[in-house]
């Protein structure tokens, strides 16, 4: 723990209003140093007020890097917030919030931001190119595991918590609205109120604190003759008053899918010291739109030249919104360096803070109200100059500043020198068009406002404001105004004012605004000269997170990366958490430069989401722990879990496993547990057997189509086994159905296919024979069922008070019975998996846990001895039943499985038969299934092993086929396996070998698939 | 459902979540009362599991509906995804040829009886899932964002109106959904599925306070 000094004097704050609140101190620490800053700063804005520039240390080369901007663009001032499990990389400190006791540590350097020992990258910059990992580490291939190892650890940026269970509190919502506005600026609030007032569910959300985007960073901006931020706070205050407004500040729209269906990402208490547990930190809001309006403002461009990365080289915009908004100066003695007129704002609000102002104008005759104001101030005004170098350790102290040629790329004249500690720059503005790019909408470019901004959209959605290229505020306005009006129209709201025929507006009162005529026309200069041959001389960077240079971008077009997506892989360029927001223009005008075609010719790379780093907590949501997938229990459940049941997932049920005994491994209680259903009786828990009612004159017919068999003349109250095909004959499924009345069915089917069994006959009887009169009805959850096997059944059904004869004359093998079992009402079937006299005793479900223990109960004297699946499994393997899913994988066919017995060659036709007949479905050589027996009766063939004929031939060997399911059998006293091997059936006597991972074979006779009690002898007890 | 007799409802019956711990997903802040949002000492969510509550699928035409309203009390409901109510009864449009029917818990087997009866010359199915779906009920301010958090259909009132039904997903849970009114809702499921929705809804109305009642 660092010991905590006196915090540092906020020398650079300004005695001025502002959006902080200069009564509410709040103690933070940076690095370990203790600082002070006030409510309502940003984590950048109060280093700034401290004089702290220097905050990260660069990607690649490790250079001193400051703060950029005061937006969700910031590609440098990356930071790692909080401590231990809650500790979060990669945040931008121009949004974070400052709360009492926050605790931040800057990224990327080793030991110290001051004395960083990865900076020796910088010297050796000449060996890192573009393209640098592809060009030296792709070779010897074999050396990039090593490599990369090293190169991870020094190119990179945070690091991930070191407690990697978040133990915030994260939920997603899902939401609905007419309009959803993007975007809390003047646009954007106009564009909500005119919907809201229309009559529009309006959902607006802004990713800053509060709401009135770029008009907070704004002095002196009167409309209707009030200063911008009362202008605001009336709006803001009308729609917090509508209650079908939904207003959510904090709040990033970060994806924009198919069918207006957005993805937002709420801060809910990131910004609070203690976040109060019952509110989730983050929250993820999935909205569908009727339509939207994005208005998100535009990202103001850096220049490129050399070293305009030092700290203290910041965003014209960003400079003027720490003097306005937060009342902090970030520099005494400016540069400001412009294209444009936007940034003379910058400048007359530097002056007005206090700080000697010179502006570099790289346009040779600027003219306008802006210029004539400054030069009335007294300010120095260099037209048709640049800075061309920037020179500091770790901040800017001085500049060179040259004239420049009519072309603006040739440096024409003498050098001049300046002292500063701050250039205030300002490249144009770029529309923040990422998500109508993400909703795949075309862009257009400008060429007098030198930006590409929103052209045709795929969605219903509007483009106004700054997003749009329309940087003037009156027009802005006007245009929030009217999208407003028209998504509130096209959502169909009712009063909509905008519901005129021709689609005009009707009259609307633009407010007055007392700015001055400005140009958004700013000169082409995408690169500043610095005097040196192309790819010499310092470093002017484009992509400041990525550390990519204007001749990295060069250097690529010239080795033939003449995408922009190529460019953009072979150099990083627009990667990372930024995704090139400040950089993206910069380089493709560079790259068209290069290539000496025109911008939108090389066009842009391709816009996904997220719009920023989203957290991936807000996305999982409470889709965590036990809340991950639902858990289905049978009604038995209790009984199970209270007499030490262990459990295995079957689909999202929970089914016992076995029952082990104190003292018992799992091969000890399954052995008991199966020798006791051959021996005495076992009971198993079967509700999970899926169920379907089928109900109807044609539901005969249709059994006999969706079965391989015959089910016409199966009498009332009798079962029979089924084999349910796909179309392309391969096993689907199987189970028992049985004929509760003429036109009435009961169909079980297997725990796993249920669902996708109804859907499978529902389909065919929607689609394909809407003819037949048949109707489904799924009943697997309206039965408990318990199925009691073994030679002693019926002595404990009758102990049990059954009120039914059960002797096969009255009760035969596959038939079925109403009747109660102490007083339970109950079907009973009588089936069997096991090969045992079976009773599946089927009862309604509340009753489930009540028969069961009854059963027991019942059962005490005779043996019973409750079985779970695993016991199941090697019971029926016993009697070479297959399972669905296990001895079958959707390419096995009913012959493959030696059933041909099944397959009806009376019908004309069932799902599966025309497939059967191809030739190919007849082949020898196709995997078929036999049984197994090991040489060592006491081996047990892993499930899964593969088998060959000569286990001695050269890798790779000739496989034959795998084992499908494989136990020891008690009841037979030797292992007991099935497998699916090539041409199996006429392999029967044949030993087969099964090499094992661990080098040992396994040698075994293939056999038929019936182990016990071939002849059926045990089924009547 | 021919065998279930009459005795039925005089005969141990468990509800979907007998056994089940009231909280086994753990929720610190579920139980204590005032929980929600500061000051607001009701809890947003009151719910409950309707214990047996008698459900009927029918599968039946249109043609149908005049022996429905007879037996059950209301006729099938007009348009899709809505529900007809007499009372306690609901019949409630799944399909164009299926509906739930809702009745007073232990008149089930009765009602089904009766209805088999009543629609016997036609093709249909009536048949008695009582025990295969649970059903719970919703009341309280914050019903409609508690389900908003794992559904997404438009839940606002003005969209999702008294007499309204949806099948859809709440959370990983298919459920049918029926809007009693502005702050009430009837939540059906699996049953199966009980024991996870009862936690999910505790844990997705922490903001609110929640508070179940037997």
């Amino acid at each position: 723990m660092f010991k905590l000094g006196k915090p540092a004097a906020q020398l650079a704050r300004l005695n001025r209003a502002s959006r902080v609140d200069q009564a509410r101190s709040i103690n933070f620490t940076f690095d370990g140093n203790p600082y002070t800053g006030y409510a309502g700063d940003t984590l950048a804005s109060a280093l700034l007020a401290n004089g702290v520039h220097l905050v990260g240390r660069s990607f690649k080369y490790h250079r001193p890097r400051g703060i950029l901007s005061a937006g969700s663009e910031e590609p440098n001032a990356l930071i790692r917030l909080g401590r231990g499990a809650y500790a979060e990389p990669n945040l931008r400190a121009t949004q974070i919030e400052i709360f009492e006791n926050l605790y931040a540590e800057s990224q990327n350097r080793v030991p110290s931001l001051a004395f960083d020992i990865g900076a020796i990258n910088s010297i050796l910059a000449r060996f890192f190119p573009a393209g640098f990992y592809y060009k030296t580490f792709m070779w010897p291939a074999a050396m990039w595991m090593k490599y990369e190892h090293v190169i991870r650890h020094a190119a990179g940026l945070g690091k991930a918590a070191d407690d990697h269970n978040d133990p915030d509190r994260y939920e997603k919502t899902h939401a609905h609205c007419d309009v959803l506005v993007a975007g809390g600026g003047a646009a954007g609030l106009m564009a909500a109120l005119q919907a809201a007032r229309n009559g529009a569910r309006v959902i607006i959300a802004d990713e800053q604190n509060e709401f009135g985007g770029w008009l907070l960073a704004e002095a002196g901006i009167e409309i209707d003759g009030k200063p911008a931020i009362d202008w605001i706070g009336q709006i803001v205050d009308e729609l917090t008053s509508m209650p079908e407004v939904t207003m959510l500040p904090r709040t990033t729209v970060f994806g924009y899918m198919d069918a207006n269906y957005l993805t937002l990402n709420e801060r809910v208490t990131d910004h609070l010291p203690d976040r109060p547990a019952h509110l989730p930190r983050q929250r993820l809001w999935k909205i569908r739109a009727k339509q939207t309006v994005l208005a998100q403002g535009a990202h103001e461009r850096p220049l490129v030249f050399a070293g305009n990365d030092l700290p203290g080289v910041m965003l014209a915009g960003a400079v003027r919104s720490y003097i306005n908004r937060y009342a902090t100066l970030p520099g005494q003695r400016a540069i400001v360096m412009t294209n444009n007129d936007d940034a003379y704002r910058t400048a007359m609000a530097l002056h007005d803070a206090g700080a000697r102002v010179t502006i570099v104008d790289l346009r040779a005759k600027p003219t306008g109200a802006f210029i004539r104001e400054a030069t009335a101030a007294g300010i120095e005004i260099l037209a048709g100059h640049a800075v061309i170098a920037a020179h500091g350790n770790r901040r800017v102290a001085r500049v060179e500043i040259a004239p420049l040629d009519s072309t603006a790329s040739v440096i024409d004249g003498d050098i001049m020198h300046r002292d500063c500690d701050l250039i205030a720059m300002s490249g144009g503005l770029s529309p923040a068009v990422h998500l109508h790019s993400q909703a795949r909408g075309k862009l257009q470019w400008d060429d007098k406002k030198l930006c590409f901004k929103p052209s045709t959209t795929h969605e219903a959605s509007f483009n106004a404001g700054a997003g749009n290229g329309t940087f003037d505020l009156a027009a802005a306005i006007k245009e929030g105004i009217r999208c407003g009006a028209r998504a509130a129209k096209a959502a169909g709201c009712k009063n909509s004012m905008a519901a005129t025929p021709d689609n005009s507006l009707p009259d609307i009162s633009l407010p007055d605004i007392n700015l001055p005529k400005q140009s958004w026309a700013p000169l082409a200069a995408w690169k500043i000269p610095n005097g040196h041959a192309a790819g010499a001389g310092p470093k002017a960077f484009v992509d400041f997170q990525n550390d990519v240079t204007a001749s990295d971008v060069s250097l690529a077009a010239r080795e033939g990366y003449q995408s922009v997506e190529h460019l953009k892989r072979y150099t990083t360029m627009g990667m990372g958490t930024d995704q090139g927001k400040t950089s993206n223009i910069n380089a493709l005008a560079i790259l068209a430069d290069a290539l000496g075609n025109e911008i939108p010719e090389v066009g842009t790379t391709t816009f996904r989401m997220p719009y920023t780093p989203s957290n991936i907590g807000a996305i999982a949501g409470r889709d965590i722990g036990a809340l991950f997938d639902p858990v289905r229990l049978t009604r038995m459940d209790d009984w199970h879990r209270d007499n030490g049941a262990t459990f295995e997932h079957v689909g999202q049920w929970m089914r016992a496993w076995y029952y082990p005994q104190a003292g018992e491994t799992m091969a000890e209680a399954v052995n008991r547990e199966v020798l006791a259903a051959r021996t005495t009786a076992g009971l198993l828990d079967a509700s999970t057997l899926g169920k379907i009612d089928i109900r109807g004159p044609d539901a005969a017919e249709f059994l006999n189509r969706i079965y391989t068999n015959g089910w016409s003349k199966l009498a009332i109250g009798r079962c029979r086994y089924g084999l349910m095909l796909k179309d392309d004959g391969m096993v689907m499924d199987d189970g028992v159905t049985t004929r509760i009345g003429k036109n009435h069915f009961h169909m079980t089917t297997t725990t796993g296919g249920a669902a996708g069994v109804l859907d499978w006959l529902e389909e065919w009887l929607q689609t394909e024979w809407p003819d037949l009169k048949v109707y489904l009805t799924s009943v697997t959850e309206q039965w408990a069922v318990a199925t009691l096997s073994g030679p002693n059944a019926h002595k404990i059904l009758q102990d049990a008070g059954i009120d039914i004869d059960l002797s096969s004359a009255n009760f035969p093998f596959m038939s079925m019975q109403n009747c109660h079992i102490g007083g339970l009402p109950a079907r009973v079937f009588r089936i069997s998996f096991t090969g045992e006299l079976s009773y599946e005793i089927n009862v309604a479900a509340r009753h489930g846990l009540a028969l069961w223990t009854h059963l027991m109960k019942a059962g005490a004297a005779h043996g019973i001895t409750p079985y779970g699946t695993e016991a199941m499994h090697v019971l029926r393997a016993e009697k070479g039943f297959i399972i669905v899913g296990q001895e079958t994988d959707g390419s096995v066919t009913p012959h493959d499985l030696g059933m041909d017995w099944i397959i009806s060659k009376t019908k004309p036709d069932f799902i599966g038969k025309r497939a059967l007949a191809r030739s190919t479905m007849a082949h020898d050589d196709r995997k078929q299934l036999v049984g197994l027996k090991t040489s060592d009766p006491q081996q047990v063939i892993p499930e899964g092993a593969h088998a060959v004929i000569d286990p001695n031939q050269p890798l790779p060997m000739q496989m034959l086929g795998q084992v499908t399911s494989s136990y020891y059998s008690p009841n037979l006293g030797h292992s007991i396996a099935m497998a699916l091997l090539k041409g199996g059936h006429n392999l029967h006597g044949q030993t087969v070998f099964f090499p094992l991972l661990d080098g040992s074979v396994i040698e075994a006779k293939v056999v038929d698939t019936v182990f016990f009690d071939p002849k059926g002898e045990r089924i009547n007890g | 459902m021919a065998s279930t007799s009459k005795k039925a409802s005089m005969l141990p019956g468990r509800s979907a979540l007998a056994g089940k711990p009231a909280t086994r997903h753990a929720n610190p802040y579920a139980s204590k009362p005032g929980d929600g949002k500061p000051g607001d000492s009701k809890p947003g969510l009151v719910f409950s599991e309707m214990v047996h509550l008698g459900k009927l699928n029918l599968r039946a035409s249109k043609s149908a509906s005049t022996q429905v309203k007879s037996v059950v009390g209301c006729a099938f409901p007009t348009a899709a995804n809505r529900s007809s109510s007499a009372g306690e009864r609901h019949v409630v449009w799944l399909g164009p040829d299926e509906f739930l029917i809702i009745c007073e818990a232990d008149k089930d087997a009765e009602l089904a009886s009766t209805l088999e009866s009543a629609l016997k010359t036609q093709h249909c199915a009536v048949t008695n899932i009582t025990d295969a779906l649970a059903a719970f009920h919703l009341k309280g301010t914050a019903v409609r964002q508690v389900l908003a958090k794992g559904c997404a259909i438009d839940l606002h009132p003005g969209s999702f109106t008294s007499g309204d039904a949806a099948q859809t997903l709440l959370s990983h849970a298919a459920v049918t959904m029926l809007a009693v009114a502005e702050n009430e809702l009837i939540v059906i499921c699996r049953t199966s599925f009980a024991p996870y929705l009862h936690d999910w809804l505790l844990d997705a109305a922490l903001e609110y306070g929640v508070k179940f009642t037997k």
